[in-house]
């Protein structure tokens, strides 16, 4: 379990980047491993599993990536609704093109670093800000390509 | 080994399988689709509308309001949702285990055999991701889509550990066990395209062995006063109300009736000349001629004190 320093660390940087307050986390444990910060419901009956060989513990909320921060997709989907700052929200050609590899080039209105990527009605994960550029960092194999189908077909619709 | 017609496979249960002509005819209907909606991550109103504005069709499965039946989709896997975690492709029958163990917010719960992760998934969604999950698989290939689901699912209360089943240690005890066993998986078969079963290739025997041992386990490693719910995806009385007996004989095990209104049969009685404890006929059977999914066999059983 992380010990207070690295967790107001690690805390202040979601309040920081991203509007989320330390009342977000309330309720979860952070522990690292490596270079990956796990978060877990609190329950005091946590440490009396530590006799147990546990694989894995809750789910990976961000990492270290040299000196700098990054959030996991799979959390900004869980915390990414207390956020008030740094979201790019797209149309959903874009998050294709962006999904695929390719750069949206247009100017956000963030400052540079990890961003929120959202669709109108859901967080979809975590994208890199650079002027003017925006770069996926979402898991390769999120979606597959008949995912767009589906949205298209929702957007064909007017409701996406 | 041959595939066989449905009415050939399934011959040595004609007895125990109530209607067998309807039986035999509905497993030459694909298997439906079920979406049950994941509330950790989105509400039921919200995913219901998106998948509505996506032209799929989607038919409650009451009384559980977390299940739908997708009428026009074949591969709920490619859905944006999906990938995002608001909803799991889960047969209606696994969402029923999971269900009648009833978890309830800030408890302790073991999942002895949880991969893939559906019914653990579940049970957290069920808990509101409160209290402790323990998922356990022995197969390290098996904690891949274990891990990869509570992930997207969005599970905050689990923790994942890889030990054989049978051989859990024994230094912490849960309110509740849910032991989904490895089983020949009779009850998800259905007639490929050219109207013939493939054959299992797990014989109920070999199997026996383990789905007694796993349940001995499951029921030692609850409190007293604790419920446990055994389930397999399959017909064989051996793998089903024998195992069951198995634990009566041996512990102080009380099986209960399961309070939820959905078609189904009572557990047998007899089988092959043997007979079985009269409590065992609480435990459910489900067929799919009776409930469209995977054909399926729970029991819910309390530890006494």
């Amino acid at each position: 379990m992380l010990k207070d320093p690295e967790q107001d660390h690690l805390l202040g940087f979601f309040r920081q980047r991203f509007g989320i307050t330390r009342e977000a986390f309330a309720d979860y444990y952070l522990f690292r491993r490596k270079r990956t910060v796990w978060v877990f419901t609190k329950d005091d009956r946590l440490k009396d599993l530590a006799s147990l060989q546990v694989k894995s513990v809750g789910i990976p909320l961000l990492r270290w990536v040299g000196t700098h921060l990054k959030p996991t997709s799979t959390a900004l989907q869980l915390f990414g609704v207390h956020a008030d700052k740094n979201i790019v929200t797209l149309p959903t050609d874009q998050l294709r093109d962006l999904v695929e590899g390719k750069e949206i080039k247009s100017e956000f209105g963030c400052t540079p670093g990890y961003v929120i990527v959202a669709i109108r009605s859901a967080v979809i994960g975590c994208a890199l800000y650079l002027p003017g550029r925006l770069i996926s960092q979402l898991p390769r194999n999120m979606f597959t390509s008949q995912t767009w189908e589906y949205v298209i077909q929702d957007k064909k619709m007017g409701k996406a | 080994m041959p595939n066989l017609a449905p009415e050939e496979y399934f011959a040595p249960f004609s007895q125990i399988i109530p209607n067998f002509a309807a039986f035999c005819s509905k497993l030459y209907d694909p298997l439906p689709i079920h979406l049950r909606m994941n509330t950790l991550k989105a509400s039921v109103r919200e995913t219901r509308l998106r998948l509505k504005r996506q032209g799929i069709a989607l038919v409650e499965e009451k009384p559980l309001n977390l299940v739908y039946r997708a009428k026009n989709l074949s591969h709920p896997g490619h859905l944006l949702e999906f990938s995002l975690g608001h909803l799991h492709s889960q047969a209606l029958s696994s969402v029923l285990a999971a269900i009648v163990l009833e978890p309830q917010p800030g408890e302790a719960v073991l999942d002895l055999c949880a991969a893939p992760g559906s019914k653990t998934s579940l049970m957290a969604q069920l808990m509101q991701n409160e209290g402790i999950i323990v998922a356990n698989d022995r197969k390290p290939d098996r904690l891949i889509p274990l891990r990869a689901n509570l992930k997207r699912l969005g599970v905050t209360n689990t923790v994942i550990t890889r030990y054989p089943g049978q051989h859990f240690p024994k230094r912490f005890f849960f309110d509740r066990v849910l032991v989904d066993v490895p089983c020949s998986a009779e009850g998800t078969l259905r007639a490929g395209p050219n109207g013939t079963l493939r054959q299992s290739t797990w014989g109920s025997q070999k199997l026996t062995r383990l789905q007694r041992d796993l349940l001995l386990m499951a029921f030692d490693l609850l409190k007293a006063g604790g419920t446990l719910v055994y389930s397999t995806c399959t017909y064989s009385p051996d793998e089903n109300e024998r195992v069951l007996d198995f634990l009566l004989e041996s512990r102080p095990a009380e099986i209960q009736p399961i309070g939820i209104d959905l078609p189904h049969s009572p557990g047998l009685q007899q089988w092959n000349e043997t007979s079985y404890d009269p409590s065992i006929k609480y435990c459910w059977r489900i067929y799919p001629h009776q409930i469209d999914t995977v054909g399926f066999f729970m029991a819910r059983v309390v530890k006494g004190s």
